[in-house]
């Protein structure tokens, strides 16, 4: 593991944007000083590690140089035992801990959590085995090594020479027992109380000084001093001082021994006291004693001291191994704190990438794009979170394009809902009968009113295509519109439908995507039977107002001929027969003027149905012509027929009623310098007439009221003539339009479809 | 199961006493005014693990915590004083003489000389007429004394202290003999 990791967070989205650039580098910095701070704490630690293993090892060679009291010091051992405790708690602390949240993470079933366990047993079987082992080894080593230090041949002598010593001692204490008890009977009958009998007590002393190789005789009355005899050869030796709870011992028992060390003195004493009672008075006692010399003394107590200190070492061989025990238990455990800690934080830092990454994975899975994989590492795991993150990036602003144009498509179904519900609505209470037909003619809407123009239901109709749909003779004339619209978008047609005619004006309109591809059409159906009806009733209105009124105008010379004939005649007027003869033409010429009137109206009112035949153009274009030839010289007048249209199929008697009505305004209108003009043509299925002159022209709002009945420019006539020409060309299923001439003049155009 | 692990605990923590536990045996209580004296004797305190520490040179103490109480059934039990004795013995081996001090709640307040083991046992576990405690208003009929020997202490696992004591010896208040003038 060569490779720096550390995740500090996994919630910061990331987006594909301008403030990604700097986040990313905000969040560099912020992992480079992560890193550098993970460092120094790995540093730290090792650095803590050294100095401590330095100071175990500088502690254990030290206390082999010890004396044994210290390394069993009790503050000592406590101090051992309070830093082991600790280690112990910390030790268990970061095992118990890791291994809960592994477990925590086991029943969580957190992504990776069986693959850190692996690891974590690993790295903690890694450096628990070998530690132990170590530890084990150590202990058995320390435990010999011990027990060893009792079984050294010092230890023999030791016991050898302090057996020595306590024999010697006893000894003496057996001398100077005998030689007290045999000096207090000497004494026993001597008044310790009389002066005079102090020198022969004396005397008493110094024999026994001589003959039992004393060197101290020492005479008490109870705990009362009396008398001291020194050897002289022992030197300048203060008497001492036995002590009253010795005398009272010696009282009490008998006898007493004891070994006297002054504090102020080199030497020792050996003493041994005896005492004995007279009645009625005190104790007298009598010490006996032996001075071991300062040279003799300080090696007797030496020799002692050492094996005491043995002894001491020998109880305290428990406490000596715990010592040793702990103070390797504590290096143990400091190496397993370390190698246990450093374990997991590897472990931690192997896994942790491969958990943040099985966590964004599941996150992702999950729909949660905007999960940012936030670890440290710049290793291959590192390339890995960089390319998981990177992906998610793309991911995540893929999805919000799509997200957006979702959005988008969402509104724009809506607004078409929107607009379907308003055209729904429009449709469905418009007057019109609209259908609409895809690029396949099958018909896609249909509204109500269309069906009920058509007389159809909404089963027949919709999803069907418009031939089954239309495929009688009736409906068919739309369906042949519609398959040949012959250029125009809007046609009237009469249908018979349920026993009565039906008179439509019917729209073709193409349907066009943004490539300009036709994708269907809409055809829209007014019905104009009312219209038509209302306008012949209008129509009819308005020529009863005409036909009275035109009847009106020769009734009244009518009249006042009459009347003036009539005043001639009463009068006897010799003028009489003038004003008869002047009366009766005038009445002949306005009742030939009514007649005149009445038989245009007669003819307008019974138009009838046309009949097509063949007819050749250029024969009927010459018999009509000929009708105009002398009537204003110098016009000219003229026709051409394209090749192609020498017959065409219409009722010949009304067109040439139009040509006729059409060539009486043309050469009316035209100077007898100008030129009048017929002609024929093909135009796809139709035959196309044009009669042109070179007249004045007509007045652009005239035009739009050119063909309407009794509209007249020329002040005279019924103004019927033009309103027959456009009955007679619907009636043809024909159109006719009026436009300017170039340079002048004007032309009508008529349109005669050719079935 | 239960029934076998419970008698093989049992069995356990026998051989582990190791024969008769210490005791605090034959307390006995005197007031004198406003003093209360206490007498008791410690019992198989000397093992053979004592002998040789002594013998050893190594300071030895018994203490003993001396303490008036009364019990609350349903609470901690109320202690109106509590007084230790501390007795240290070291070995001189040099005079073969054993020099036993007495500490009363850390202040010295006796101390001597004695040979021999038998004496030393003798000094260092019977305790006679001790001023243990000095009362200072009526103590409740119920109240108790109570004394409790520590031994000294073992480590379980070499790691965990573990205090060697006596169990409480109690007695009433109200069975304190009062001194004879």
């Amino acid at each position: 593991m060569s490779t720096e990791k550390k995740v500090t967070a996994s919630r910061t989205p990331p987006s594909i944007r301008l403030d990604e650039v700097r986040a990313g580098s905000v969040g560099l910095v912020e992992r480079l000083r992560q890193r550098s701070r993970d460092n120094r704490s790995i540093f730290g630690v090792l650095a803590g590690a050294l100095l401590f293993f330095t100071l175990a090892y500088y502690f254990i060679l030290r206390s082999q140089e010890l004396p044994p009291n210290l390394v069993t010091n009790g503050l000592l051992l406590f101090v051992l035992r309070y830093i082991n405790v600790v280690l112990v708690l910390a030790v268990l602390f970061v095992l118990l801990r890791n291994l809960l949240k592994l477990f925590v993470e086991r029943q969580r079933r957190t992504l990776g959590s069986k693959f850190k366990t692996k690891l974590v047993a690993t790295y903690i079987a890694l450096s628990l085995l070998p530690v132990l082992l170590l530890f084990a080894y150590a202990n058995e080593l320390i435990q010999g090594s011990v027990e060893n230090l009792f079984r050294t041949p010092v230890v023999a002598v030791l016991d050898h020479g302090n057996k020595v010593s306590q024999a010697l001692t006893e000894r003496i204490q057996t001398s100077n027992q005998r030689a007290a008890d045999l000096l207090v009977k000497k004494i026993e009958n001597i008044d310790l109380q009389a002066p005079d009998q102090r020198s022969h007590l004396g005397d008493i002393l110094k024999q026994g000084l001589l003959e039992e190789s004393l060197d101290i005789v020492l005479v008490y009355r109870e705990t009362e001093f009396i008398h001291a005899a020194l050897d002289p050869r022992a030197g300048s030796v203060r008497p001492p001082e036995p002590g009253s709870a010795f005398l009272l011992n010696a009282v009490r028992d008998g006898k007493a021994f004891r070994v006297l060390a002054p504090r102020d003195q080199e030497q020792h004493f050996l003493l041994a006291a005896s005492s004995i009672r007279q009645e009625g008075s005190p104790a007298s006692v009598v010490v006996a004693g032996t001075i071991l010399d300062a040279e003799l003394a300080g090696s007797s107590e030496a020799l002692v001291q050492a094996y005491q200190d043995y002894r001491q070492l020998e109880v305290q061989k428990p406490d000596l191994k715990a010592s040793y025990m702990l103070l390797i238990l504590m290096v143990t455990l400091v190496i397993l704190l370390i190698s246990s800690w450093v374990g997991l934080y590897l472990a931690r830092r192997v896994t942790i990438p491969i958990q943040a990454l099985a966590e964004g994975t599941r996150r992702v899975a999950e729909g949660d794009l905007d999960h940012y994989v936030d670890v440290a590492a710049d290793d291959e795991l590192g390339v890995l979170v960089e390319s998981f993150n990177r992906m998610t990036s793309q991911i995540s602003h893929g999805h919000e394009l799509l997200e957006a144009k979702n959005d988008e498509l969402v509104m724009s179904n809506e607004r078409l809902d929107e607009e379907r519900s308003l055209i729904s609505a429009v449709l469905k209470n418009v007057a019109a009968g609209v259908l609409s037909v895809d690029a396949g003619g099958r018909v896609s809407t249909c509204n109500d009113t269309a069906l009920n123009m058509l007389r159809q239901s909404e089963d027949e109709v919709l999803g069907r295509e418009l031939e089954g749909v239309w495929k009688d003779s009736e409906r068919g004339k739309l369906l042949a519109l519609y398959r040949d619209p012959k250029g125009k978008t809007h046609h009237e047609v009469q249908l018979r439908l349920g026993g009565t005619w039906k008179t439509f004006e019917a729209g073709f309109t193409p349907l066009k995507d943004s490539s300009g591809e036709v994708t269907g059409h809409v055809i829209v159906l007014e019905d104009l039977t009312e219209l038509i009806q209302a306008q012949k009733l209008a129509t009819w209105n308005e020529a009863a107002r005409r036909i009275a009124h035109e009847i009106k105008n020769p009734l009244t010379p009518i009249r006042l001929s009459a009347e003036r004939m009539r005043k001639k005649y009463r009068e006897k007027d010799g003028e009489f027969g003038k004003a008869l003869e002047d009366g009766v033409e005038t009445i002949v010429r306005e009742v030939g003027t009514m007649k005149q009137m009445v038989d245009e109206f007669s003819r307008f009112a019974r138009m009838p149905r046309p009949e097509p035949t063949e007819v050749d153009l250029a024969e009927l274009f010459e018999e009509t012509l000929k009708l105009y030839r002398d009537i204003k010289p110098g016009l000219d007048l003229g026709y051409s027929v394209a090749p192609e249209v020498r017959e065409a199929s219409f009722d010949k008697e009304q067109i040439r009623g139009v040509l006729i009505n059409l060539l009486d305004n043309a050469v009316d209108a035209t100077p007898s310098t100008g030129s009048v003009t017929v002609n024929a043509e093909r135009d796809n299925g139709s035959v196309l007439l044009q009669v042109a002159d070179t007249g004045p022209g007509i007045p652009a709002d005239a035009k739009e009221k050119l063909f309407l009945p009794y509209y007249s420019t020329k002040g005279r006539g019924t103004g019927l003539g033009l309103a027959i020409v456009h009955r007679v060309i619907r009636d043809h299923n024909g159109t006719i339009r009026v436009e300017d001439n170039e340079p002048n003049g004007t032309v009508f155009t008529i349109e005669l479809p050719q079935e | 199961m239960v029934r076998f692990t419970t008698v093989a605990l049992a069995a356990f923590l026998l051989l582990a006493a190791g024969g008769d536990p210490a005791r605090i045996e034959s307390l006995r209580a005197q007031q004198d005014g406003r003093r209360i004296l206490l007498s008791f004797e410690l019992q198989n305190a000397f093992d053979e693990e004592m002998r040789e520490r002594l013998e050893s040179g190594l300071p030895t103490e018994l203490e003993y915590t001396l303490q008036i109480q009364r019990p609350r059934l349903w609470w901690f039990d109320k202690i109106f004083d509590r007084t230790t004795l501390q007795i240290v013995a070291l070995y001189n081996a040099v005079t073969r003489e054993y020099l036993v001090n007495t500490k009363l709640d850390g202040g010295l307040i006796d101390s001597r000389v004695v040979t021999g083991l038998d004496e030393l046992e003798r000094t260092m576990t019977t305790v006679r007429q001790l001023p243990a405690f000095e009362l200072e208003e009526e103590i409740h009929p119920r109240t108790q004394l109570m004394v409790r020997g520590e031994l000294g202490s073992k480590h379980f696992l070499l790691l965990f202290p573990n205090r060697i004591t006596t169990n409480w010896a109690r007695m009433r208040m109200r069975d304190v003999e009062s001194v004879s003038p």
